[in-house]
């Protein structure tokens, strides 16, 4: 079976890239997703269930992550809770999406100078 | 914690498999959430936050599954959706209301000749009511065979004939108001004519743009008539009219033809999949049928009496002929979907 191009997946929908990006980490589940994304949007986006459990599952069925058996601390945990990690496609996925993101932002710079801090007359 | 049942309750809006699978992890998640940020007024934001989640991925979900509705509202966002279902609502509520409610006025209003409720029914407008039987009768079948834009479409009109059954209520004596009623039934007009112009507005599609306008001019037209039927059709109903009859029967005829107009567009556009247009083929003209008959038989031909088997026969073969076309439409099978209608990008 040939292995999936992570430029076939991009550009990745919002909700899938903060889930990749909770995920670089190290695995979580839904509810720890849902803090780590506030925590790097500084609040901004809050993911409510519906989006972050739809955007899992759509990430399950592409193969970006898959579900975990580890966890941190069975003692502690809830048991029900499933545990995700970021495949190797995952990663190459958000590497491709960062790299992509890059490239758009210095090519806005470039076009629009005034309006990204450089004061013109 | 009742928050918590009320969340697992909605999660109903989501596809079965997709809840299945994720509905209690969401409820977890949600239970966390909660803990977390619902204290005091904050739980009002949890839950503000929560619907608009809940409404946009539930749309998503059942778009993956192939619901034309879904993906087209999914990817247009909230107003057309909002629109689309008020627009179906008024609909619905204009075939309800003024189409079996209306006939219960004539009770009401009217001498002791025509309590019959066989009376009753041949006394309103049967090329409209036929099609609300097949509406409700066919709903089950054509959710079940398809996941469409008419499937909901259907939901919808239904749920609107259930608001024009109430909004009529002041005109069957609880009032004792049928002023009430006509200003409740102008002001829902207005509003229809509103969403369905901004509905059409937002299309891609010409034909479906067009055929949204007749719906909502149809309305308009047959609103100041709405009232009149059981009482043009029953000469012995001695009721003053503000405007002389002929005037409601030519706004009466130019709403049907416009409704004809929006029917015969829909199916020209091919935006309704092929079974479903043969259904409204069929709801067309044996609407057209049923009116005729009618019309000549309590109007032209010598004033049969309102018990006459001229008035009754169209108003029983109508819903029977629209149920057997419903069901051929389910031995036939669905076929493949044609979703052409679109909303543009912008």
């Amino acid at each position: 079976m040939t292995e999936r191009s992570p430029t076939d997946l991009l550009p990745l929908p919002a909700a899938q890239f903060h889930i990749l990006m909770a995920l670089a980490t190290g695995d979580k589940h839904g509810y720890a997703i849902m803090q780590e994304v506030e925590l790097f949007t500084d609040g901004a986006v809050t993911m409510g269930p519906g989006t972050l459990y739809g955007a899992v599952k759509q990430m399950l069925g592409s193969g970006l992550i898959e579900e975990s058996d580890e966890r941190p601390d069975p003692e502690l945990d809830d048991q029900r809770r499933r545990y995700y990690r970021m495949t190797n496609l995952g990663g190459r996925v958000l590497d491709a999406e960062v790299g992509r993101m890059e490239h758009l932002v210095l090519t806005a710079k470039s076009r629009r100078p005034t309006s990204l801090g450089k004061q013109g007359t | 914690m009742l928050s918590e049942k009320l969340y697992r309750a909605l999660l109903y809006a989501y596809p079965r498999e997709y809840r299945r699978e994720y509905g209690e992890l969401m409820v977890q998640l949600f239970r966390d959430r909660m803990r977390r940020d619902g204290g005091g007024l904050g739980i009002l934001k949890v839950w503000l936050e929560t619907i608009v989640d809940l409404v946009t991925s539930a749309l998503k979900e059942h778009s993956n599954r192939g619901s034309t509705t879904a993906r087209i509202w999914a990817g247009s966002g909230s107003t057309s959706a909002i629109v689309l279902c008020a627009t179906m609502l008024f609909f619905g509520f204009k075939i309800l209301r003024d189409f079996i409610a209306a006939p219960l006025v004539v009770l009401d209003f009217g001498g002791d000749c025509c309590r019959a409720p066989l009376v009753l029914w041949a006394n309103s407008n049967v090329s409209f009511f036929a099609p609300f039987i097949l509406l409700v009768v066919s709903y089950p079948l054509v959710r079940r065979l398809r996941h469409d834009l008419l499937s909901y479409l259907w939901l919808y009109v239904i749920i609107g004939g259930i608001i024009g059954l109430i909004t009529v209520l002041p005109a069957l004596g609880y009032l004792h108001s049928m002023e009430t009623s006509a200003w409740l039934t102008m002001t829902f007009a207005a509003v229809h004519l509103v969403a369905i112009v901004w509905l059409a507005r937002k299309l891609s599609a010409i034909s479906f743009r067009l055929s949204l306008l007749f719906i909502g001019l149809t309305t308009v037209l047959d609103t100041p008539g709405s009232f009149i039927p059981p009482y043009l059709l029953r000469p012995d109903a001695a009721i003053a009219f503000p405007w002389p009859p002929h005037i409601y029967v030519t706004l009466l005829i130019g709403g049907t033809l416009l409704r004809g107009l929006a029917v015969w567009t829909l199916i020209k556009e091919q935006t309704v999949i092929s079974s479903a247009r043969t259904v409204l083929l069929l709801v067309m003209l044996m609407g057209l049928l049923a009116a005729t008959l009618h019309v000549f038989a309590t109007k032209v031909w010598v004033y049969l009496p309102v018990d006459s088997e001229w008035t009754i026969v169209p108003m029983l073969i109508v819903p029977a002929l629209a149920i057997v076309a419903t069901y051929a439409v389910r031995v036939r099978g669905p076929r493949e979907s044609q979703p052409g209608l679109e909303l543009q990008s912008t």
